[in-house]
Order: C-alpha cells, then sequence, then structure tokens
C-alpha cells in the first residue's frame, strides 16, 4: 500500500470505491465472445452485422435497421416482420479496422455538432461505402443515426437508408464502422442527423472496390425511386427502451385511419411523427381523435418538398383518460409521412 | 467461458484507468476476445483472472494513446456522481475525479491496481509490464499530481 496521507486516502478510496461500484453495462454482461470472429469492438461487431445482413440479404437489412427505430423485437412497418436472427459476422468484415484494399477517401475526417449534411461524393460503380464514425452527447437519451441518400446508394439498401446509431452505442457515446457492398454507383449524400445540438461527432467515408449487388425486386417498404428527392419523412427516433409501443413506424401516404390501439389510464401517450411532401406548399400532417383518450388532433409540423427529408415532430400528448383510441392521420395526397407512438 | 466473474471486476478496474465507460467497454469486450481465442491454453493454466488482468490492463494502457495517434476526438468522459443525498460526497468525488484524469495513464493503471485493488508492487508490475521500483515511480508522482490538484501539497 503506497505511503497516502489520511485526507488523500479517504478521498482516493472514495473515488475509487465509487468506480467500483459502476453497474456493468448491460452489453458487456450479454457479451458472448464465442460469436465473435475478430477482435473488433462489439459495437463494430453489431455495425458489421448490418453490414453482412446487407450483403447476405435486403430483408435482413431491412428488419435490422428498422429494429432501431422501435427496439428489439418490433415487427418492421407495412406488417412484415423483419427477421431476427442475427446472421454470423466474417472476418472480411471485422477486420480490425484496417481498411480494404483499394479503399480511397470520399470524405475526409469530418468533425461536427448537431445534424448536418455532409457534402455530395459520388461512389463508383461496384464501390462499396466503408464508413467509420464516433459520436458522444450528453444527453443519454440522445440517438443519432446515419442516413446514405441519393442514387449511389447501393440499390439493395433502397434509395434511402438510415443508420441508427444508438444500438451500437453506450449511452453517451458511439462508434463503429458501417460497412455496405457495392452498388450501382453514382452520387452519394452522407448525413449525420443528431436530435441533440450538443452531439459531437466525427465520421469518415471510404468507398472500396466490392462485389455489386443487383436486386430484381426492391423491398416492398423502400421510397419509390420516383420520389422527388431520395429521402423518406423521418422520426425523431425510436421509442425508448421499455416503452410501451402502440403504433410501431408506419409509413403512410395522404390521410389514413391508423389501427386501433388500448391506451392504459394517466399514461402519457407520445406521437412521434414526420414527414414530406411532393409539392412546395408546405401541406400539414395532423394526428386526430375523438376517443376520450385523445380527444382533439396536434399538428405534426408542415412538410416541404424537397431531397433533404422530412423533419420529425411530436411529443407527450392524449388526455390520460385512457381506453380504447384510433388515430387518423390527416394530410394531402402529396405528403408521405411516418408516425410511432407509444406510451411514454 | 467460465471469466464471466471477471468481467465487472476487469470493466470497473478499465474504467478506473481510462475513465470513460465506453472505451473501458471496448477495453473488456477485448480483453474478453483474446481470451477466447487463446482459451485452449489459458483454460490449463490457473492464472486466469490475472493473465485478464494484464491483457486489460496493457490494452488501457496502449488504448488512448492509439486513439489519439488516430487523431479521434475526446470523447464524453464518464461521469460520478457521488452519494446521493451527500452533496459534500459528490463533490468531493468530482473533484477527485477532475484531478485524478490529469494523471497519465499508466499512473493511474498503478494506482488503481495497488491502492484500488490491493495489487502489491511486484504483483502491479507484472500485470503493467514493468518493474516494481517503475510502478512505484507511477504511484509517487500520481498521487503528488493528486495532491497538488486538491490543493493539499
Amino acid at each position: 500500500m503506497p505511503d497516502v496521507d489520511s485526507r488523500l486516502d479517504r478521498r482516493l478510496r472514495s473515488f475509487l470505491n465509487e468506480i467500483k461500484a459502476q453497474p456493468l453495462p448491460q452489453q458487456l454482461a450479454d457479451f458472448k465472445p464465442a460469436t465473435v470472429r475478430s477482435g473488433r469492438k462489439v459495437l463494430n461487431l453489431l455495425a458489421g452485422t448490418v453490414a453482412v445482413a446487407v450483403i447476405a440479404a435486403t430483408v435482413m437489412v431491412f428488419a435490422i435497421e428498422l429494429n432501431g427505430h422501435h427496439g428489439a423485437g418490433s415487427p418492421a412497418p407495412g406488417g412484415k416482420s423483419g427477421a431476427t436472427s442475427t446472421p454470423k459476422p466474417t472476418p472480411s468484415i471485422l477486420a480490425d479496422s484496417s481498411l480494404p484494399t483499394g479503399a480511397k477517401v470520399l470524405i475526409p475526417q469530418t468533425y461536427g455538432t448537431g445534424t448536418e449534411t455532409l457534402p455530395t461524393v459520388t461512389l463508383g460503380p461496384n464501390e462499396g461505402i466503408w464508413i467509420e464514425y464516433r459520436c458522444s452527447s450528453n444527453d443519454s437519451t440522445s440517438f443519432s443515426s446515419v442516413v446514405l441518400s441519393g442514387h449511389g446508394v447501393p440499390e439493395f439498401l433502397g434509395p434511402d437508408f438510415r443508420f441508427w446509431l444508438h444500438q451500437f452505442s453506450t449511452p453517451n457515446r458511439c462508434s463503429g464502422t458501417l460497412v455496405t457492398d457495392g452498388g450501382q454507383g453514382g452520387p452519394l449524400s452522407v448525413r449525420f442527423i443528431a436530435d441533440r445540438p450538443s452531439v459531437t461527432w466525427m465520421i469518415v467515408v471510404y468507398e472500396y472496390p466490392s462485389r455489386a449487388i443487383a436486386v430484381s425486386n426492391p423491398p416492398p417498404s423502400s421510397t419509390p425511386p420516383s420520389f422527388p428527392g431520395s429521402t423518406p419523412p423521418f422520426l425523431d427516433g425510436p421509442a425508448p427502451a421499455g416503452a410501451r409501443v402502440l403504433i410501431h413506424v408506419t409509413y403512410g401516404t395522404g390521410s389514413e385511419t391508423l389501427p386501433t390501439v388500448t391506451v392504459a389510464r394517466h399514461m402519457p401517450l407520445v406521437v412521434e411523427g414526420g414527414c414530406i411532401s411532393t409539392t412546395a406548399s408546405g401541406d400539414t400532417l395532423t394526428i386526430a381523435s375523438g376517443d376520450p383518450a385523445f380527444n382533439g388532433s396536434i399538428g405534426m409540423g408542415r412538410c416541404y418538398y424537397g431531397s433533404s427529408g422530412g423533419g420529425g415532430g411530436g411529443g407527450a400528448v392524449g388526455s390520460g383518460a385512457g381506453g380504447r383510441l384510433t388515430l387518423r392521420v390527416e394530410a394531402g395526397p402529396s405528403v408521405r409521412w411516418v408516425i410511432l407512438v407509444y406510451e411514454g | 467461458m467460465t471469466v464471466g466473474s471477471d468481467t465487472g471486476r476487469l470493466f470497473t478496474l478499465a474504467l478506473s484507468i481510462l475513465r470513460d465507460e465506453g472505451e473501458a467497454q471496448d477495453a473488456v469486450q477485448e480483453t474478453l476476445v483474446r481470451a477466447w481465442r487463446s482459451w485452449d491454453s489459458l483454460s490449463r493454466t490457473d492464472h486466469v483472472s490475472r493473465w485478464l488482468t494484464r491483457v486489460c490492463v496493457n490494452y488501457c494502457i496502449s488504448r488512448r494513446r492509439y486513439l489519439r495517434s488516430r487523431g479521434w476526438p475526446l470523447l464524453q468522459m464518464s461521469e460520478l456522481a457521488g452519494s446521493p443525498g451527500d452533496p459534500s460526497s459528490s463533490a468531493q468525488i468530482v473533484d477527485m475525479d477532475r484531478a485524478y484524469r490529469r494523471l497519465s495513464l499508466k499512473q493511474r493503471a498503478a494506482i488503481a491496481l495497488t491502492y484500488g485493488y490491493g495489487y502489491t508492487d511486484d504483483e502491479s508490475a507484472a500485470l503493467m509490464g514493468c518493474r516494481p521500483g517503475t510502478v512505484r515511480t507511477h504511484v509517487a508522482r500520481g498521487l503528488a499530481t493528486l495532491r497538488k490538484e486538491l490543493g493539499d501539497a
């Protein structure tokens, strides 16, 4: 034992005991080295899993990616039940941070805060995308995502691809690598989306020679390529862990009545919505219901034409009365929207 | 693998050195992966815990150097809140945390091992891959820095 005066001894002991009392994060408690094929961090392994899924099957990509929208085990939107099994990562994807042969920088190491769209670059045909990212936040509830959009996004990902980072994060930070196989090439826009302006991040984007994956039939839940721009409406983020999701992430166009759900009494109801329009007029998106559990309507914001995607919005609503609730989305026929409802 | 009981200890040890929860998780994960890779030989020994500790400590010491060399930004650090309802305790821990972050990684490792986890100088030296005298030097310099930062000098 080193020679420490009593005052420092007491403080240092208290400090180290505080650290020793820190609970083991769930990610570590669940960590199973037997599933690992490389020394890459598990956070990256999970990202790699997505990448492998991308290569293996488009459906799996959507299942996993959308899993990030509304928590593990939730079905994918559009009634499509997402595959939940996790494909085993392969060494080629998980090679320890060493870039593949022939990799070229598309977007050099870039630092930013909050939401930001990086300069559009051109991805070559058959070139895969390799993104390394890190982020940190003062807010443990902060969610961030990386969105790939533009005609250069490999077709098997859909014309837009949102990758939630929070699944690959500790509460205050994220880091990892997102890798995809190659596609048709073309303009590629990378957008880092943070729900807090204080989120700081770093990203670097490479392209690397890869096989191209051809897709004969686009996934049913993808945005039609003819849609203006290339980005779908966004939510602020997935439902928080533990929240009871009443209406899973659902995409739609125009006015639509949502399935009836049952709301518990005195439970805050959170409606998240996002929208984008094919017109420049600024159509509105409104959520309404005459049921006692809601009794009224809320405007979810205006939806503009654009290629930059629709903003998310929402918040705690509801009367607290509980009971059966049927929500109706009211929007013009040119509005594409996304909605998520949960008890928060 | 039968290293589950070590995971929590490795995590808090890594956290005490790195003061960054995410990096501490990475350190433990990397340690477990290495253990898994070497399990055929490692499982035949009776010093699994010590092996894990050594790998974890050395990963921690080298990890921050690696990150700096890659130009990664400094990330949100782990914060300790102190005991709930005891503002003076919280303030003292926050002060100590701030001072502790001034120490080098090797100083933190030496202090954490000898003072926090009760390893002898010889044992700490073996875990850190240096001489016992070097451990004592790290500890002494680390404590001197803490005294200075805390105004106890």
